[in-house]
């Protein structure tokens, strides 16, 4: 039968398009026309010709009620896109597994998005809690030749800066210092900072109780102390008589004075007091950096004009201080960035893999609404046909993709509220804190909330065009029905896949990278053995820094107490424990040699009690560990590690070789050598093994915070509470903290890279199977459209082997594709995560092998099913049903 | 269409509105109808092609002056039929008088014969 509304429609070209209704009554009108000339007796031809006659000359405006509705009024307009909805909402309801699949497909991706933007806003993009956040510069000295390597401030250097850039309106000064906390309840260490009284004013921030620092108390001789809100709630209870309590810090009475609000974080979460910078004569060498410093610009001064200023007045001082300064020049760095250095390239580089799966549920969606449109075919041909135009049926296909978006959106919200949650947990225990800001505070806010309605609005148009393009080139959709356009579809369908199968390979690159750099870095031998060492920290008051200890008989207690208990299988104490990055260095002369002019033997320098090396698993590769030998007043004796021995006495015995700090013509006694360790990592599983150790017995150097590491039988938490109190009985008055795990600390020291690589693992674990799930569909739409072709092939003698290899062999060219496409932009994509990379390189073939390999094998395997299914085609069936 | 005698497309164009509301006075007829009906009883002299019935009937619904409607009757498709409107009898009478007046005057002008 002929399709005499097409033939009405087809007339109408490129002209104003009738109404729905008028179309059908003109097809109504030439259909007439046409019986009546054939009754008559005329042929077809002449009979279609009579017809089409009847539609030429028409007026050239139609009347505004026989146009097609989308051509009017903006109320007509908006009944249509109301009347789109609503058959739209209709038809998803229809098809719930359809609507299902594509809606957690979009809320997975939307979700990931909504998450880590809401990290990128609470860390990288909101202001820092201050008054004026903008003008606030981080203050540093640096090295004249290469500016971007910084180092903390001398006071005198720090004093000069403050007095002499007049684009200062304001500077602070500060130093981290731990204090013990006593004199009301248990003794406890906490963390804190030595504070100048400008600091407060240069933030802006006012205290929530009490007042701050006074110019006069920066002098030194005033016991007073400020503290965070955490603190005094915990430890006094929120009391509202806080100011003008004394309290004991150091064991010396302070007098509270003030209490910060809550938001205040300077630096981190951890600092909770202050007490006044009182620089004193130790401070005063330009040489001894030791004090982190800020500034505010005054208002309207670029950063630029204050570097400058700040860079000629650094060069004055380089003159006037040629010894100390003369190498040196100052730079400032906006405040917001401080902290971030790590961060920033770890979170553009996971918003750039959540983009990519976010591409990728578009592009599944695309698919899902190509294959609905390819089987919708006939319901579009036949709109077509009574008169519904290119553009009602793209408006059609659009309000569907624009409901599906809303409502992934809608679930992606919830997606990121449950994420957002993890994410900052996760960011906690791998990053740990950032400077001023508050890594519990990363929420979905109404910020984040508008990005994810506009991310939505552009997902929708995104994968709402492949549906419309595919309807814009099937002009034989109409003509057709069911079988037309089947194959640009698939054409089409081929490249979203490909493109599919690109992305995910990009982010499943990134995660194996990391992966890799992980695996290398666990790889690398810290030089101990971490398992079952239990942690604990202890302060032990010690005016005289590396001086004789105050407390005589300390390791002698902690092996008598601690190594007593049942499951210790060995204990001992360090000044700087390993894998943490702490550290402290010295200069010394070795007996006999004379160092190169201008170079003088150096190490990092520890202090341990007995016990140590063997607790932590370290090696001793010659002489001895030390022991009740080595006694305060006994000749000195040392340790070192075995860099320090190839580096110092290359090719000899170190043991019994005396050396002593500082100068040759220094009071300080000569130490014999009695052993030598293997090398440990101090900084982390990347930092190298070549650095030089010293080790002092404690008896003879002290240090006031030492760490007790404690060799277990078993699972070392379950020793945490025997040890810490066997400790505490050493001395009631001693704080004692921060109990860990030796393993703990190993993870923490790859923190910065775990977080991105169990971002980025998770996410490509979403890419595959999102990929996976596009495969599959790709193909079993595939095999259902070639239902016909397969039963004749099957007819014909095609054996079940031939037919299986047809379908994935069909399915596999747009999945190669993808991987090779994908693995040129992988390559370039890897560099985004840059440092975060360990020993790897951006484009390793053995990842971006693994990696293609896995597709590859996920796209066979997704072939597979509908494979399967075309095997069992029965050509009779198939057959028949022609 | 090859016919040789047909009207004058001034005069058809002034008339056409008359010629459908009269058509419709006694009964509501589809547009198929009305063009055949017109064709039949002016012994082919007017013809109205779809292409420019349909907009004038379309205007002319526009103007209320006839009213369509979708009507199914059993065994058969459904078409659109139009039907008078009080306002388009009005019109109608008012077509009437003018056109007999204008028609009176040619006749006596122009020694036209009444037809």
């Amino acid at each position: 039968m002929r399709d005499w509304r097409l033939f009405v429609r087809q007339h109408f070209q490129g002209r104003q398009v009738p109404s729905d209704q008028a179309i059908d009554e003109l097809a109504q009108h030439v259909e007439e026309i046409w019986r009546a000339a054939r009754d008559s007796g005329r042929s077809d031809a002449e009979a279609l010709d009579l017809a089409r006659a009847q539609l030429r000359n028409g007026p050239a405006r139609l009347p505004a009620n026989m146009v097609s509705e989308a051509r009017q009024g903006p109320a007509a307009v908006a009944l249509a896109a109301w009347r789109d909805v609503r058959h739209a909402a209709r038809l998803l309801r229809g098809r719930p597994g359809f609507t299902a699949v594509a809606v957690v497909t979009l809320a997975l991706g939307i979700g990931a998005n909504t998450a880590i933007f809401s990290v990128v806003r609470s860390l990288l993009l909101e202001p820092l809690p201050f008054t004026d956040p903008d003008r606030l510069v981080m203050l540093w000295e640096a090295d004249a030749q290469n500016p971007a390597r910084t180092t903390i401030l001398s006071a005198p250097n720090y004093q000069d800066f403050s007095k002499g850039v007049k684009a200062f309106e304001r500077t602070g000064v500060w130093e981290y210092e731990s204090f013990n906390f006593s004199g009301d309840g248990e003794a406890e260490r906490v963390q804190g900072l030595r504070v100048s009284s400008s600091t407060f004013q240069m933030l802006g921030v006012a205290p929530a109780l009490g007042r701050t620092f006074t110019p006069e108390e920066d002098a030194p001789g005033h016991d007073v102390a400020v503290i965070g809100y955490g603190l005094w709630q915990r430890r006094f209870g929120g009391r509202s008589d806080i100011v003008g309590r004394t309290t004991r810090i150091n064991g010396k009475p302070y007098e509270i004075i003030g209490v910060m609000p809550a938001s205040f974080r300077f630096p981190l979460d951890a600092t909770v007091v202050w007490t006044p910078i009182a620089f004193n004569e130790e401070d005063q060498g330009r040489n001894s950096h030791s004090f982190l410093a800020a500034a505010r610009l005054k208002q309207g001064i670029s950063f630029a004009a204050a570097q400058a200023e700040l860079t000629a007045l650094a060069r004055a001082l380089a003159r006037q201080y040629p010894e100390s300064n003369g190498k040196n020049t100052a730079t400032i760095t906006p405040m917001t960035d401080q902290g971030l250095q790590q961060l920033r390239p770890t979170l553009l580089a996971l918003m750039g893999a959540v983009a990519l799966v976010l591409a990728i549920a578009c592009v599944n969606v695309a698919n899902l609404l190509l294959a609905q449109s390819t089987a919708r075919g006939r319901e579009f041909a036949i709109r077509a046909a009574i008169g519904a135009s290119r553009g009602r049926l793209a408006a059609q296909m659009m309000t569907e993709a624009l409901i599906i978006a809303a409502l992934g959106g809608a679930a992606g919200v919830a997606v990121a509220l449950g994420c957002t949650r993890l994410l900052a947990e996760l960011l906690r225990g791998t990053i740990g804190a950032v400077p001023f800001r508050d890594v519990e505070a990363i929420h979905v806010d109404r910020l984040v909330l508008a990005f994810t309605a506009g991310l939505s609005l552009l997902t929708g148009l995104v994968f709402g065009l492949a549906p419309i393009a595919g309807l814009r080139r099937g002009s034989d959709l109409k003509a057709s029905g069911d079988r037309g356009t089947t194959g640009r579809m698939t054409v089409m369908r081929g490249v979203l896949v490909g493109t599919e199968v690109a992305l995910a390979l990009i982010v499943l690159v990134g995660a194996g990278l990391m992966v890799k750099s992980l695996v290398k870095l666990l790889r690398n031998d810290p030089g101990l053995d971490p398992s079952n060492v239990l942690v604990v920290t202890m302060s032990l008051p010690q005016p005289d820094f590396y001086g004789p200890p105050v407390r005589k008989t300390f390791c002698d207690a902690v092996t008598e107490r601690v190594g007593s208990l049942p499951g210790v299988r060995a204990v001992g104490a360090i000044s700087h424990l390993p894998l943490t990055g702490m550290n402290a260095g010295r200069s010394f002369s070795i007996e006999g040699k004379t160092p190169p002019p201008g170079e003088n033997a150096s190490a990092s320098y520890r202090l341990t009690c007995p016990g140590y090396f063997e607790a932590m698993g370290i090696r001793l590769l010659q002489g001895r560990d030390f022991d009740a030998r080595d006694a305060t007043e006994a000749p000195g004796v040392a340790i070192i590690n075995e860099a320090t021995a190839k580096r110092y006495w290359p090719g000899e015995d170190p043991i019994g070789k005396r050396f002593k700090l500082g100068r040759r013509e220094s009071p300080s006694p000569w130490m014999t050598v009695v052993g030598v360790v293997a090398n440990t990592r101090n900084f982390g599983l990347d930092d190298d093994t070549s650095r030089r150790l010293i080790f002092r017995p404690y008896s003879q150097s002290a240090w006031p915070v030492m760490t007790i590491v404690a060799k277990t039988a078993a699972d070392p938490a379950g020793f945490a509470t025997g040890v810490r109190s066997a400790l505490q009985r050493i001395d009631p008055d001693l704080p004692v903290n921060l109990t860990t795990t030796m393993t703990a600390i190993e993870r923490a020291s790859t923190g910065s890279r775990r977080f991105p690589l169990e971002l980025l693992g998770a996410f490509g674990a979403v890419a595959l199977a999102l990929a996976i799930v596009g495969v599959y569909g790709v193909v079993s739409c595939l095999v259902n459209q070639r239902t016909r072709e397969i039963g004749i092939r099957v007819a014909l003698g095609a054996r079940r082997g031939q037919v299986m290899a047809l379908v994935v062999s069909g399915a596999m060219r747009p999945v190669l594709g993808g991987i090779a496409a994908g693995g040129i932009g992988a390559v370039f994509a890897a560099r985004l995560l840059g440092t975060l990379l360990y020993d790897v390189q951006p484009g390793d073939p053995a990842v971006l092998g693994t990696i293609g390999g896995v597709l590859a094998l996920a796209g066979i395997a997704a072939s597979l099913v509908p494979g399967m299914r075309a095997t069992r085609v029965d050509p009779i069936t198939v057959l028949r049903a022609e | 269409m090859g016919r040789t005698s047909q009207a004058d497309p001034a005069l058809k164009k002034g008339s056409a509105e008359m010629l459908v509301l009269s058509l419709l006075e006694d009964r509501s007829r589809h547009g198929y109808e009305i063009a055949k009906l017109i064709e039949r009883r002016s012994e082919g002299i007017l013809t109205f092609h779809a292409a420019s019935l349909y907009p004038l009937l379309y205007r002319m619904e526009g103007r209320k002056l006839i009213k369509g409607r979708w009507v199914e009757k059993t065994g058969q498709r459904r078409k659109r039929y139009y039907s008078m409107t009080p306002a388009g009898r009005q019109a109608l009478a008012e077509r009437r008088s003018g056109w007999n007046a204008f028609i009176g005057a040619l006749v006596r002008v122009a020694g036209l014969r009444h037809a």
